[in-house]
């Protein structure tokens, strides 16, 4: 029996230990780096994710991925995280940074996926060498998408209308029906995507408050589809073929429903899904350089079409005083043109103005607004006779002619005035005085009003909060000082009065002085001493006068209850008794007699303590 | 032996003087607050996007437009996640100016002027920002008042007026505190009387004038918020409400300053530097 039961037990342990280790293989773990191998089915196409955490390292590389047959392999941008748990009473830090290693297997069958190494303060770190069995991916029969671009083929910076068309065939289940195409679109795995130019699209999408982008329907051999498209306008910055970015969707096609009872009525769930993804098809599209023959001089890359506008204030000045040329330029453009990136006309570059007026060289930024960019550069007139600013040309590419063309501002009328300041120096040779020139003419620097001061430079206060706040500190470091001088003062008022009033340190001190008198009595007189110095304490009269008669007269007269009075002269009596007892005070008895008289004592000086004395009575006394 | 007593007395003193500044200065300067653990790299993030954004800003104006946004973008994360001072405020300042969005640029010029108001880089920048706004009004009414009377208090840093307040309020209590626990050192001569009243005046003074400051700045800004247009073409309505008819017929762009004088959900009645006063949405401004 004994030994069907040990064997009973024996299994039980190596089935404990076979589950502990079943469920560690999933994670194996090295030190303080962990590999975590995919979980659930892999289908050809669809990424799947090796993850690996590396907890509380200071120096760490990018792991190393190995050539994968049969698979591309790329790691993301690393996260880290912190986290802080109490223990023992301490705070402890944890920082865990987390590596996505992205596995997109080319076709079906059995991959192997070599040991990844890591390197983490300097010891290298490897995964096991792992196979996984990759099933045949099906996005194309009921999920895809591709890219069209209107117009096909554009000039540098000329709007591009894009449109990524996502295409997901409906589930039909043979009880419940179809799904819609807002039921589908649910389906579709927008965090875990990768959705190029087209992110931009979908975050509009969301902060418009809608769940899904324009859908209709659409028939391909014969079957309906739900057709998804978001759209996007891009000013490419380059010839040859736009970049779009990485655009991979993905999501999770449902592979039967099943009816749920609800609280009231019973509603349909997925039963099961399988991940698909697809990468967008990008249709032909071609960005062309602009054309160099007939490119004007002052072109600054403009492309659209364009109207400017020239305002200038102050219109009258002095040589030399600066005046705010504001120059707006206009889109007109049909689909809009990038006004972020449009550069303001080159001032510096026309003669004319040049000419007559001294312009910063310092590039403008301008302020864009929906179909228009305002310009503000400081130019300074250089002589009086300047009578107008002249016309300012703003030249540009215009797609739909094929040609550059050039606006032209009107003429602004000013008044320029001579200079009020007058050279110092000049008058100070005039007048037979000495220069303060040392050697040669100084250089007049003219300082170029347009341009931004350059950043601050990253230090700790960057970090900082500096905001007036009344915390709990503040709060506690305002008050606590006049705390404190309010108990200083306190004990320095009670100090004084005690120097004043020799009386007063007595009476204050006669609870004390009369407890130490009892400790040391050494017999019943001793006693008797203690409970008649404490009334002489605190009626102020000197030390060894009072007899038992005196006490209760003054007691009587302080108006001191007559319980207390009975219980100090019973306590005298008893101690003159003690005392002129014969043997009374030696011996085992005496000592009992002595401890019982100094608790009475205690009791009566307690409660003499305790009673208010009055004054006036005792005055008259 | 009495100049030794004497030494030894000035010497406590000055020790206690040194704690009380030291302390001072210590409340006065906060520690950082970020929640972002990696804040720092975050900063440093957003400083070489800024410096990327300048190098290519001749050559490639949209990489340059792009490296810009991502700088206001760090530099905003590192603010949302509870940092504010002068310097992060001046960064993202240029940050959204170099980035095209001028009415963000001003409310962080002016919030970085709150705390560093002397700083001729701001000063410079401000100014550079504010000339770029299309719309611009003759200031009056109570906005100039309050304007030229904080102006002058304003020329002295934040953290200079804090230290200032702080050390005034330890250096009079503690005066008097050893005016009770050792007034033989403190008083006890005419000299030392004199000396003790007049330190307790100007001490008094100097946390009266300059805590003043500081109080009269929270009052101020919480009786009369601040903000800038950060939108474009803003109409300014009658009442809250898109069914109101525009209080002006033009429309304002980013960049113009107002202060808030009413909020209802959504809307606020904002008054334009000239007095002059029309609504908008919550949205369209920001507060500084």
């Amino acid at each position: 029996m004994r030994s069907s039961l040990n064997r009973v037990r024996k299994w039980l342990m190596c089935v404990a230990c076979l589950a502990c280790a079943l469920c560690v293989a999933p994670t194996a773990a090295a030190g303080d780096v962990r590999f975590q191998m995919p979980e659930g089915d892999v289908y050809a196409g669809v990424p799947f994710v090796l993850t690996i955490r590396v907890v509380d390292a200071s120096d760490r590389q990018p792991p190393k991925l190995p050539e994968i047959a049969g698979a591309t392999a790329r790691v993301s941008i690393p996260e880290t995280r912190s986290s802080s748990m109490i223990r023992n009473g301490r705070r402890v830090d944890t920082y865990t940074t987390r590596y996505e290693v992205e596995i997109t297997p080319d076709k079906a069958g059995r991959l192997e996926i070599p040991p990844i190494s890591i390197v983490v303060d300097g010891t290298e770190y490897k995964s096991q060498s792992t196979y996984v069995d990759v099933k045949k991916g099906e996005a194309g029969l009921v999920f895809d998408a591709e890219v069209f671009g209107t117009p096909p083929e554009v000039y540098i910076g000329q709007p591009l209308e894009l449109v990524l068309r996502i295409g997901i065939k409906p589930f039909r289940d043979p009880t419940y029906g179809t799904l819609n195409e807002s039921q589908m679109w649910h389906f579709v795995d927008l965090p875990n995507s990768e959705w190029g130019i087209f992110g931009a699209g979908l975050q509009r999408l969301a902060q418009e408050g809608r769940e899904m982008p324009r859908a209709q329907t659409e028939q391909r051999n014969g079957t309906a589809w739900y057709v998804y498209e978001i759209s996007r306008t891009i000013w490419p910055p380059k010839s040859g073929k736009p970049d779009l970015g990485n655009i991979l969707l993905r999501m999770k096609y449902p592979v039967g429903l099943r009816e749920v009872d609800g609280f009231f009525s019973s509603q349909l769930v997925v039963s099961g899904s399988r991940p698909l993804a697809a990468t967008a098809t990008v249709n032909p599209l071609t960005v062309l350089s602009l054309p160099s023959e007939g490119k004007p001089d002052g072109f600054t890359g403009a492309v659209g079409q364009f109207s400017m506008t020239a305002t200038a204030k102050p219109l009258s000045v002095a040589v030399g005083d600066p005046i705010s040329l504001t120059l707006t330029v206009i889109d007109r453009t049909p689909s809009g043109a990038n006004l972020d990136t449009l550069q303001p006309p080159d001032l510096a570059a026309n003669a004319g103005l040049k000419k007559d007026f001294r312009i910063p060289n310092e590039p403008l930024s301008g302020t864009a607004s929906t179909s228009r960019k305002t310009f503000v550069q400081s130019i300074r007139p250089l002589r009086a006779d300047i009578t107008a600013i002249p016309a300012i040309p703003f030249s540009y590419f215009d797609p739909a002619a094929r040609e550059y063309r050039t606006v032209t501002s009107d003429p602004i009328p000013i008044t320029v005035t001579p200079a009020s300041q007058m050279d110092l120096s000049r008058i100070e040779r005039a007048n037979g005085g000495e220069s303060t020139e040392t050697a040669g003419p100084t250089t007049h620097l003219t300082e170029v009003e347009a341009g931004l001061m350059a950043n601050k430079p990253v230090t700790p206060r960057l970090l900082a909060d500096e905001r007036l706040r009344l915390s709990t500190a503040t709060i506690a470091a305002l008050a606590v000082p006049p705390v404190a001088v309010g108990a200083a003062a306190l004990w320095r008022l009670n100090r004084s009065r005690h120097e004043r009033d020799s009386g007063l340190a007595r009476r204050s001190r006669a609870r004390r002085t009369a407890q130490r008198r009892l400790e040391e009595a050494a017999d019943a007189a001793g006693v008797a001493r203690a409970v008649a110095g404490f009334v002489e304490d605190r009626l102020g009269r000197a030390e060894g006068t009072m007899t038992r008669g005196d006490l209760h007269t003054a007691l009587t007269a302080h108006g001191v209850p007559d319980a207390e009075r009975t219980a100090v002269t019973g306590l005298l009596a008893d101690c003159d008794r003690a005392v002129y007892a014969a043997g009374g005070a030696t011996g085992a008895k005496g000592g009992e007699l002595l401890t019982a008289l100094r608790s009475r004592a205690a009791q009566v000086l307690d409660s003499l303590d305790h009673v208010a004395w009055s004054r006036s009575r005792g005055a008259a006394a | 032996m009495r100049r030794m007593a004497m030494l030894l007395r000035f010497s406590v003193l000055l020790q206690l003087a040194v704690l009380a500044v030291f302390s001072a200065t210590a409340l006065g300067a906060q520690e950082p607050t970020t929640q972002d653990p990696n804040a720092l790299e975050t900063a440093t993030r957003a400083q070489s996007a800024y410096e990327r954004g300048i190098e290519l800003r001749r050559t490639d104006p949209a990489a340059s437009m792009q490296a810009f946004r991502e700088s206001a973008r760090d530099w905003q994360r590192l603010a949302d996640s509870g940092a504010s001072n002068g310097p992060l405020h001046f960064n993202l300042g240029n940050a959204y100016m170099q980035s095209g969005d001028l009415g963000r640029a001003i409310a962080n010029y002016l919030r970085a002027e709150r705390t560093m108001p002397d700083d001729p880089d701001l000063v410079k920048n401000l100014a550079v920002a504010r000339s770029s706004v299309q719309h611009s009004f003759a200031r009056g009414g109570g906005t100039l008042l309050v304007e030229s009377v904080a102006r002058w208090w304003h020329i002295v840093p934040l953290w200079v007026r804090q230290a200032a307040a702080w050390s005034a309020w330890c250096v009079f209590w503690a005066v008097l505190l050893l005016q009770f626990l050792a007034p033989k050192l403190v008083g006890g001569t005419s000299a030392r009387n004199s000396a003790r009243k007049l330190v307790l005046s100007i001490s008094l003074g100097v946390w009266c004038v300059v805590g003043g400051t500081l109080f009269a700045d929270q009052v101020i800004a919480a009786a009369r918020p601040q903000g800038v247009l950060v939108a474009a073409d803003v109409q300014l309505r009658k009442g809250n409400g898109d069914g109101f008819d525009p209080a002006f017929a033009e429309a304002l762009g980013p960049g113009v300053e107002f202060s808030i004088r009413e909020e209802r959900p959504g809307w606020w009645r904002i008054e334009l530097p000239d007095g002059r006063t029309g609504w908008i949405k919550d949205s369209q401004g920001e507060r500084t």
